[in-house]
Formats: structure tokens, C-alpha cells, sequence
């Protein structure tokens, strides 16, 4: 019964995906339907570590970053197949997580959090410094589209793009929900909420860590690529401070610990950022104000507000939880 | 001779900066246990409002900057009941706290965008004396630089380990539960802390305009430089961080010259991975506690 | 209602697991209640609860007079209930006379601090010893009376001692029990928590035995139960020895 309603969601989601570009045809709207999907994706990949394993992951935005680089140099100074790039650049990003992770070797909580964020930081004097290969500050301009035999990806309101997009959306929730599910996601529940008892019953830390911190980064690689290919620049904004509050506000706002809680947060917030687009400075102001409003009342996000609807809704009252028999030894 | 007197000139004047903003960086991890991520913007944020302060209220810059720092002291409030202790005893509170920091640094900056224009701002210098030493020279807000950052972390270790606010923040840190059942009402001394770190960081700000640019970005290197402080000198201690500040100030100010501006922050951070590495307790502590 | 401390029907946990059901209590003036029974029983849950430090679930504690809910553990303090907790590594980096001076100003004594230190330097002569010494390099006994003395320095009315003699050799122990004698002397009520069920015993006027979070037997501590019906009451059964 729960297999066949859990398995019975994937062909709506996917008739869903397809039909939205047929029912919004204005050439913004189905740009803001190919952001859904590229911030989706991105919001997802991050949460496997900063939600699901609760690592202060803040290095997601650098392996972002690196993926898009990557592409804009293959895609200019080499003459590679521009659709290789994409798994290039997810491979270049699960690379540079190898580094970033070092420092979750030794460090727990919060140092992590300080060391991840400064290897994204790090990322942008890097490029600068490289500025031969990296055009410094100018970033990489002239990056050739994407094209499926004669048919380039921005014909007709980047269509192509958007079905690029909706698949690699697709493929990583399935891929999210798979993982959370699995051996792995239940013993990174684990690890987050008792590391010592975890530890104490064979679980690698280390290892775990380290599986979900490369497929975090390798997805970001690829979103990377794809944001590269869309804009067809890659400058070093995409380590930014702009993307990093953008994707936090996704994720708090969805729910940081619910598998699709990112990617509506995505939607409202890309809609948000969009509606603001010519407001200048009130546009990050409108963006931090949310995040602060979503911390303070629903720490949740919209997944948990929908979860404690949802419960109230099936048990009109929960039951008082039981009392333990009074006869019971409690240990120290 | 020429080169090393620039290194010894820019090692105690990014020393004396970094030493700033670290200061209150480990007074408010040692209290509160949390990184403030927004420590940067706020910095920004003294900075401008002593200019203002200057240019509006035509105040002199040592008033202009003690007005800010009045003025910061209100935001400090506002930064800790709004920003940290709604979510610092929730589970999970220290990531929500870093979130919410994060967010204030957005907020901050957009502020100072919306509030003082694109337009960049400058602060003239603090005064006008200029001294030599062996070849070494400092003149202007490098010299005020130079001696009021040692001051003015120098009080604050002296207010910490004479006074009787000093002995309620040691006693927070080192035992909350125990500290509060003798009486100790934490949120006060949070206040106390951050009002002090931010205040200390809006010097820093006055004294980074005044010597390069105010700009809503401006907060960020100082930031970075400083966490790379407290990863050096370990989190908790402030002889630590006078140390490591003036390490880190010499790391770069070497690096600089020999290697260029685009490498040196790159050296820099690679120098704090590392000592994170081989010693996450950092490098110039010598009593560990746990974390 | 001359009663200094009243506990009704408190109820507390942490997070699933029930640690208090619906215990009950009182300490008069100028009287000692000793809490006994096992560990893991919720005697010391039950004083975090009434020192304000962990919020219980349901019931009302009241403290010379007043409801403490939504009071803050300061307030408290400042109203003269000292909490003096279980196994506290005190302020290693502070030394004795800082730890002493910081209690008196904490609790709103910062004026008399000098009389109150005169006061626990006689008590505790040991400490007059170590006052320049850091409190993390005192020995397990030593701790123990500082930490006595930051209660007595509180000048508490109602004083809460929660397992002062835990982890301390024979020889230190009697030693620590003949100061608690003294302080026994100094303040008004005092509830005592202490594995050594004889000190309790001694030191105290009435005694509650706590097992699972409630209060199973009570009485005047003056020996009427023996120490055999007190332990098979430990082990869950009655006072008859019957299971």
C-alpha cells in the first residue's frame, strides 16, 4: 500500500514536468520554469548534506561555481562536445569536494561550517588569480549553446533547456529520495542526531560523509554546467554571496529536512526573486527578511507546516503518549 | 631594507585590523558558541555610519567614529534578540544561528546599498603624525591603527580579567549551567558581549575607510582574515587571537609582497586548512578545552 | 502556609522519557529534607525543576510563598534559593576567592562580599588555603567546598545540595561532612541529595525516599526505619521487605 502510493507520485511528477511548458508559453515564463528546475536541483543536492546529514556544508556554492567554470573553459578553449562538459564538470566539482572535505575529517559543527565557507571563498581568489585561464574578473564570455543535432536548446523560449533541466530535476529527486531511503540516508539520520551511539554500532562517519558530500557536489557540478550553458557567461558571481543566500532561503523556506520541501522552496522564492528583479537592493533585502521570518516562526519550512497539517488532519487528536509501567527499573 | 620595512608597516597595521574583528569573534564564540558570519557587514556598517556621522553631523572622525560606535551598540542589541537568541538553545540552534547570520550580512548590505548609494565612500585619515622607525614608517590612520588596536584589546583583556562584568562573561564560558544557578542571567551578558565585539569592529571599519574604501562588500576580507585568525590562535582565547592576528598579519603582508595580491589570500586560507588539519584546537593555544 | 518550598504534582522528562510523576513535597522553615533512593530516579531532576533550570510539564512549585513559573533561575537565586549542583567542574579558569566573590555579586551581595568570604573561610579553613589557587586544579574535595562555599556566599535561605560527598574517598568525605555540618548551621532550610544514606540521615530532619519519579515513603530521619527496610524499598519493594 505504501509502495504503491510512494510509487505512484513519480509518473504525475513527471507528467507534470512535461506539461508545464506547454501551458506557460511566454518566453519569461518558461525561463522562470528552466530556474525552477536549476535551482530545484541545486537546492536539493545542498540539503543532502546541510538537511539530511547535517553537515555545515557551506562549500555547496564553490562546487556550484567550479562546475560552471569548468564548462566555460572546455567550451572555449577546447574543442570538446559541449554536452561532455556536463559530466565533466559534475566530476571536476566531485574533485574539488575531496578537498573541501578535508577539513570535516577532523572538524565537527560549526568549524566545519567556517572551513567549507572559506574554501567557497577561496574559489573566487582563485579564479582571479588565474585570471589566463579564468578571464579574472571579467569571467568567460562567448560559451557556445547547447544543441541537439540541428536543433539548438534556445529555440522556442529555450524549450530545449527547460526539458534538460526538467530531467536532470527529475533524475536527482529520484536520485534524493533513493538515498534518503536507503542504508546510507538512515545512517546519516543517524550520524546526525547520535554520533556517538552511530559510530559505536559500525557506522562510519567518515565514509558516509563522504559518499553524500561527493554526490552533493557532483549534482552541483552539473547545475553548474547548466547555468553556464544557459547564460552562456560564467563570471566569478557564481560563488557569490547573491546564490548562497538564494539557495539557503530555498531550502529553510521549503524545509530543510524533508527531500521535497527544497524544491518548492525553489519555485516560491524564484518567483519572489523574479516579481523584485528591478527593485535593486530591496530584492536581497526582501530575500534575507524571509529567511529570517521562515527561522523565527517555521523553522521547518513549508514541508513541516504541511506535515503537522497533514497529521491533524488524519488523527484529529494524537493520542497522549504512554505512560511507561511504573514497574520499569530506569538505568543511568 | 625597503622591503622589509613595508612588511613590518603592513604586518602591524593588518594585525592591528584583524586583531579587531577577531577579539570580538572569540569573545562571542567563547560566550555563546556561535560564529557570528555577520560580524563583517556590521563593520561595514560602523564604517559608514561614522561617515556619516562626519560628513552630515560635520562632527571631527574620532567623534563621528565614538558616535558609531554608540550607535552600533543600539544595532548589537537588536543584532542578539533578533538574530541569535531566538535560535541559540533550539536543537540544531548553531546552524540555524549561522543561517540567520548569513541572512544579516545580506540584510546589512542591501541596507547600506538602499541607505548610502553605490557611490564609494572614503574617510580621511586619523590625524596627521607620521613616525619613523629604523626605516619603518607609519603616518595617519596606519600609525592610529598600529597603537589603538593592541589598546584597545589590551582594556578589553584587562576589563575581562579585573572587573566584575569580566568575571561574569569568564564564568559563562567556562560553566553556563553552574553559572547560572549562582545567579547569572546569560542573555545580559550575550548583550554585553556582542555590543563589545561590535563595537570593536566598527573601529575596525572606521579604520579600513579611512585608509582604503567604505563599500557594502568591504566587510567580507576582514571577515575571512579573521576566522583564519581564530583557526590559527584557537577560538576561545583572546591572547590567542592577539597572536594569531598579528601571524596572520605578517603571513599576508609577506606573501604579499613576494607573491602578489591575488595569491596571498589564496596562501593565506591554505595556511588555515591546514593548521585545521594537523591542529584543529589552534596552533598557539596551549590549554585545550572541549568544545 | 509557613511552608519555605511546595511541590505538587510535578511532572517533568526529557523529551519521550517521563522522569517525575505528578512527585510531591514541602521543606518548612528552618528545616532539612533529605531526598534518597537510586540513582536515576528523578531526584535530581526534580531540583533542576525547582531551581528553575529544567521546566516541567505540569504542576506547581512554589517558593516562600510564590510561584516560580517563568521565573528565571536569578531571580531565584536573588529570592535566596541555592542550588549547589551535582558534580560541577566549577570555573576552572576562575580562582577560589574570584568563584567566591563572583557568587556574592550574582546573587546581589557585591557589597558584603568580604563579610560573606570571613563567613565560608571559617567554615571551610581549607579554602582560605587555596584562594589564590585556580578552581580546575583543585582536588575532588576541595571543588566540593567551594562550590559549598559559592552557595553559602549567596547567603541562601533555602539550600539545595545535590550529592555533595559523590566520588570522594572515605577520609575526604568525612571531612566534607563535618563542614556540612556547619553550614547545616548557617542557613535557614536545606533539602540534601547524597548516596551516603547515613549523612542524610544525620544531617537532616525528615526524609523522602524517590523511586520512579514520585515519592514511595517518608518520614522523620531519626532512625525508626532501619537501614535494611530502607534499601529493599531502594530495590522497588515496601517497607515490610515484601517485592
Amino acid at each position: 500500500m505504501t509502495n504503491l502510493r510512494s510509487w505512484a507520485g513519480w509518473p504525475v511528477y513527471a507528467t507534470v514536468l512535461v506539461a508545464l511548458p506547454l501551458v506557460f508559453t511566454d518566453p519569461h515564463a518558461r525561463l522562470l520554469l528552466i530556474l525552477f528546475t536549476m535551482y530545484g536541483v541545486l537546492a536539493m543536492s545542498w540539503n543532502l548534506t546541510l538537511g539530511f546529514a547535517g553537515i555545515f556544508n557551506f562549500a555547496q556554492i564553490g562546487f556550484f561555481g567550479i562546475g560552471a567554470y569548468t564548462t566555460g573553459i572546455l567550451a572555449t578553449r577546447t574543442g570538446i562536445d559541449p554536452w561532455l562538459a556536463l559530466p565533466i564538470s559534475g566530476f571536476s566539482a566531485l574533485l574539488a569536494s575531496l578537498v573541501a572535505f578535508l577539513p570535516v575529517l577532523r572538524l565537527r559543527g560549526i568549524y566545519v561550517g567556517l572551513a567549507t565557507y572559506v574554501f567557497s571563498q577561496l574559489c573566487i581568489y582563485l579564479v582571479l588569480g588565474q585570471a589566463g585561464l579564468t578571464g579574472g574578473s571579467n569571467g568567460i564570455v562567448g560559451i557556445p549553446r547547447l544543441s541537439l543535432g540541428d536543433v539548438n536548446l534556445r529555440a522556442d523560449g529555450r524549450i530545449g533547456y527547460y526539458f534538460l533541466g526538467a530531467a536532470l530535476l527529475f533524475a536527482v529527486t529520484v536520485l534524493v529520495r533513493v538515498l534518503t531511503r536507503s542504508t546510507l540516508g538512515m545512517s546519516l539520520l543517524a550520524l546526525r542526531d547520535n554520533e556517538a551511539l552511530a559510530t559505536s554500532r559500525g557506522v562510519s562517519r567518515v565514509r558516509q560523509h563522504l559518499i553524500v558530500f561527493m554526490v552533493g557536489a557532483a549534482v552541483a557540478g552539473v547545475a553548474g554546467s547548466f547555468n553556464a550553458f544557459l547564460n552562456g557567461v560564467v563570471s566569478t558571481d557564481v560563488f557569490g554571496f547573491g546564490y548562497l543566500t538564494l539557495l539557503l532561503s530555498m531550502i529553510f523556506l521549503g524545509g530543510s529536512g524533508s527531500v521535497y520541501g527544497p524544491i518548492v522552496g525553489a519555485v516560491v522564492v524564484t518567483l519572489v526573486s523574479d516579481v523584485l528583479q528591478d527593485a535593486g537592493a530591496w530584492r536581497d533585502m526582501v530575500i534575507a527578511m524571509l529567511i529570517l521570518v521562515v527561522l523565527w516562526i517555521a523553522p521547518k519550512g513549508l514541508a513541516g507546516i504541511a506535515n503537522s497539517v497533514l497529521t491533524s488532519l488524519r488523527r484529529p487528536r494524537p493520542p497522549a503518549p504512554e505512560p511507561l509501567p511504573t514497574t520499569s527499573k530506569e538505568t543511568v | 631594507m625597503d622591503g622589509i620595512s613595508v612588511i613590518v608597516t603592513s604586518t602591524l597595521v593588518l594585525g592591528g585590523l584583524y586583531m579587531l574583528m577577531a577579539a570580538g569573534l572569540t569573545l562571542i564564540w567563547s560566550t555563546l558558541r556561535v560564529f557570528n558570519f555577520g560580524h563583517g557587514a556590521l563593520m561595514m556598517f560602523g564604517a559608514y555610519l561614522t561617515w556619516t556621522l562626519l560628513d552630515a553631523g560635520g562632527l571631527p572622525v574620532a567623534v563621528a567614529l565614538l558616535g558609531a560606535v554608540a550607535a552600533m551598540a543600539v544595532i548589537g542589541v537588536a543584532y542578539e534578540f533578533l538574530l541569535v537568541s531566538p535560535f541559540i538553545r533550539r536543537p540544531g540552534g548553531d546552524m540555524l544561528v549561522m543561517v540567520a547570520t548569513l541572512a544579516a550580512t545580506m540584510l546589512l548590505q542591501s541596507g547600506a546599498q538602499l541607505i548610502w548609494g553605490p557611490e564609494i565612500k572614503q574617510l580621511p585619515p586619523f590625524g596627521g603624525a607620521r613616525v619613523e622607525v629604523a626605516g619603518a614608517v607609519a603616518q595617519g590612520s596606519q600609525l592610529v591603527t598600529i597603537l589603538l588596536a593592541p589598546l584597545l584589546v589590551g582594556l578589553l583583556a584587562l576589563v575581562l580579567k579585573r572587573t566584575g562584568i569580566g568575571l561574569t562573561v569568564r564564568a559563562l564560558e567556562q560553566n553556563r549551567e553552574h553559572a547560572q544557578l549562582l545567579g547569572i542571567a546569560p542573555r545580559r551578558v550575550y548583550v554585553f558581549v556582542v555590543v563589545v565585539a561590535i563595537g570593536l569592529a566598527t573601529v575596525a571599519g572606521a579604520l579600513l575607510g579611512s585608509m582604503q574604501f567604505i563599500s557594502p562588500g568591504m566587510g567580507g576580507d576582514p571577515l575571512l582574515r579573521a576566522f583564519v585568525v581564530l583557526a590559527l590562535g584557537g577560538a576561545g582565547s583572546l591572547t590567542g587571537t592577539i597572536a594569531g592576528a598579528y601571524a596572520i598579519g605578517l603571513l599576508e603582508a609577506v606573501t604579499t609582497y613576494y607573491f602578489g595580491l591575488s595569491w596571498s589570500p589564496v596562501l593565506v586560507f591554505l595556511a588555515m586548512i591546514v593548521i585545521m588539519l594537523v591542529k584543529p584546537e589552534g596552533l598557539l593555544r596551549t590549554k585545550v578545552r572541549s568544545a | 502556609m509557613s511552608d519555605l518550598l511546595t511541590v505538587e504534582n510535578l511532572t517533568a522528562g526529557y523529551g519521550q522519557a517521563k522522569v517525575l510523576r505528578g512527585i510531591s513535597l514541602r521543606v518548612g522553615q528552618h528545616e532539612a529534607v533529605g531526598l534518597l533512593g537510586p540513582n536515576g530516579h528523578g531526584k535530581t531532576t526534580l531540583l533542576r525543576c525547582v531551581s528553575n533550570l529544567h521546566r516541567a510539564a505540569s504542576g506547581t512549585i512554589a517558593f516562600a510563598g510564590r510561584d516560580t513559573r517563568g521565573e528565571s533561575p536569578g531571580s531565584l537565586v536573588r529570592r535566596g534559593l541555592i542550588h549547589v549542583p551535582q558534580g560541577s567542574r566549577l570555573f576552572p579558569q576562575l580562582t577560589v576567592e574570584e568563584a567566591l566573590r563572583l557568587s556574592a555579586s550574582s546573587s546581589g551581595h557585591s557589597s558584603t562580599w568580604r563579610d560573606g568570604i570571613d563567613q565560608v573561610f571559617s567554615v571551610f579553613p581549607k579554602l582560605k588555603e587555596r584562594r589564590r589557587q585556580l578552581t580546575g586544579t583543585l582536588s575532588g574535595g576541595e571543588r566540593q567546598m567551594a562550590s559549598l562555599g559559592m552557595g553559602l556566599m549567596a547567603r541562601p535561605t533555602l539550600l539545595i545540595l545535590d550529592e555533595p560527598t559523590l566520588g570522594l574517598s572515605p577520609k575526604v568525605k568525612h571531612e566534607l561532612s563535618e563542614c556540612i555540618v556547619r553550614v547545616r548551621a548557617e542557613v535557614s532550610s536545606v533539602i540534601l541529595i547524597d548516596g551516603d544514606m547515613d549523612l542524610v540521615l544525620d544531617l537532616t530532619d525528615r526524609y523522602h525516599v524517590v523511586l520512579h519519579g514520585d515519592v514511595v515513603d517518608s518520614g522523620a530521619s531519626d532512625g525508626s526505619r532501619s537501614r535494611d527496610e530502607m534499601m529493599s524499598l531502594f530495590l522497588g519493594g515496601t517497607a515490610d521487605g515484601r517485592h
